[in-house]
């Protein structure tokens, strides 16, 4: 599970991001807020999550 | 007719449609073939590990459905997850068709699937305990999503895990109607008390102000909402738009 201070961050670090893009409705986490928990290019590792965007930008 | 439960896992990639959408398609072209009426969809949490590779959702996607013949289910649904699964996407497919065996293997499988890492031939093992009622197949890629597919008809079979696909509006906002009337309209079976999650009585009065969703519980789509003085609230999910 994360903590708040990370859910926080996941949120602030959404709003600002330009490559963020929703993920399917059924795999929304934050029921409320732009959040890269809601991202479709989070993936989830033990204890949180990584971005991928990176890993697929130039395909 | 008989019901049967239908389970998919790993059907998607990045750019494509998600597994539970490719399910209610499934349901959908089911009917449309006359093989197959199809119910709610719910979606299962499965374990979220550094150990499966970049999991993005790791969850799976069932279904109930009405038919008469198992085996056109199995076959046409394995076909469609072959032309339709995403690139690079590892699709499996599991159709349980009960005939009174004790199912606390699978679902025991399916709990297992929440907290350990599984192979295949876990799956395939269990699989086995279920000689003539499990169909359960590969349909691309390695074939990783019977592992997922198969916890899910478990986990569905738990009668309490998981969350329906897809969101419920109320036709006004702030309508309000008896906990009954409410279960009618909206096509839930019972709602819950958000802090006791106990059933909510038929002739309390429930408020719907927002877009909510459902959850399984109790072998049913129910409605979580919390108390509000004399009213109870189905909890919002009201999701920002991006700007």
């Amino acid at each position: 599970m994360m903590d708040k201070e990370k859910i926080k961050k996941a949120v602030l670090t959404a709003e600002s991001c330009s490559d963020y893009s929703d993920d399917y409705e059924e795999e929304l986490c934050d029921d409320e807020n732009i959040s890269c928990l809601n991202c479709r290019y989070r993936r989830w590792i033990k204890g949180g999550f990584e971005c991928v965007k990176g890993k697929y930008s130039d395909e | 007719m008989k019901t049967v439960y239908i389970c998919i896992d790993d059907t998607d990639n990045i750019d494509s449609i998600g597994t539970g959408e490719i399910l209610e398609n499934i349901c959908d072209r089911l009917k449309d073939e006359g093989i197959a009426e199809g119910g709610f969809v719910t979606r299962h949490q499965l374990l979220i590990s550094d150990k499966i590779a970049y999991t993005s959702h790791n969850s799976s996607m069932c279904s109930a459905l009405l038919t008469d013949d198992t085996e056109a289910v199995v076959r046409f649904a394995g076909e469609y997850l072959e032309n339709n699964s995403a690139d690079g996407s590892d699709p499996g497919l599991c159709v349980y068709e009960p005939k009174g065996s004790d199912t606390s293997f699978l679902t025991a499988f399916g709990k297992r699937a929440q907290s350990e890492v599984l192979t295949k031939d876990d799956a395939f093992n269990t699989a086995k305990l279920y000689d003539g009622e499990i169909f359960l197949s590969e349909h691309g890629g390695d074939g990783s999503g019977i592992i997922g597919a198969l916890a899910g008809i478990g986990l569905r079979l738990t009668g309490s895990d998981g969350r329906i696909k897809g969101k419920i509006f109320p036709e006004k906002e702030g309508e309000r109607l008896t906990c009954r009337d409410f279960c009618k309209k909206y096509g839930a079976g019972q709602a819950i008390d958000s802090e006791t999650l106990k059933k909510i009585p038929d002739d309390e009065t429930i408020c719907f102000e927002a877009v909510t969703k459902a959850v399984y519980r109790d072998f049913m789509i129910t409605i979580v909402a919390e108390r509000r003085g004399d009213l109870y609230v189905p909890v919002p999910k009201k999701l920002k738009n991006k700007k």
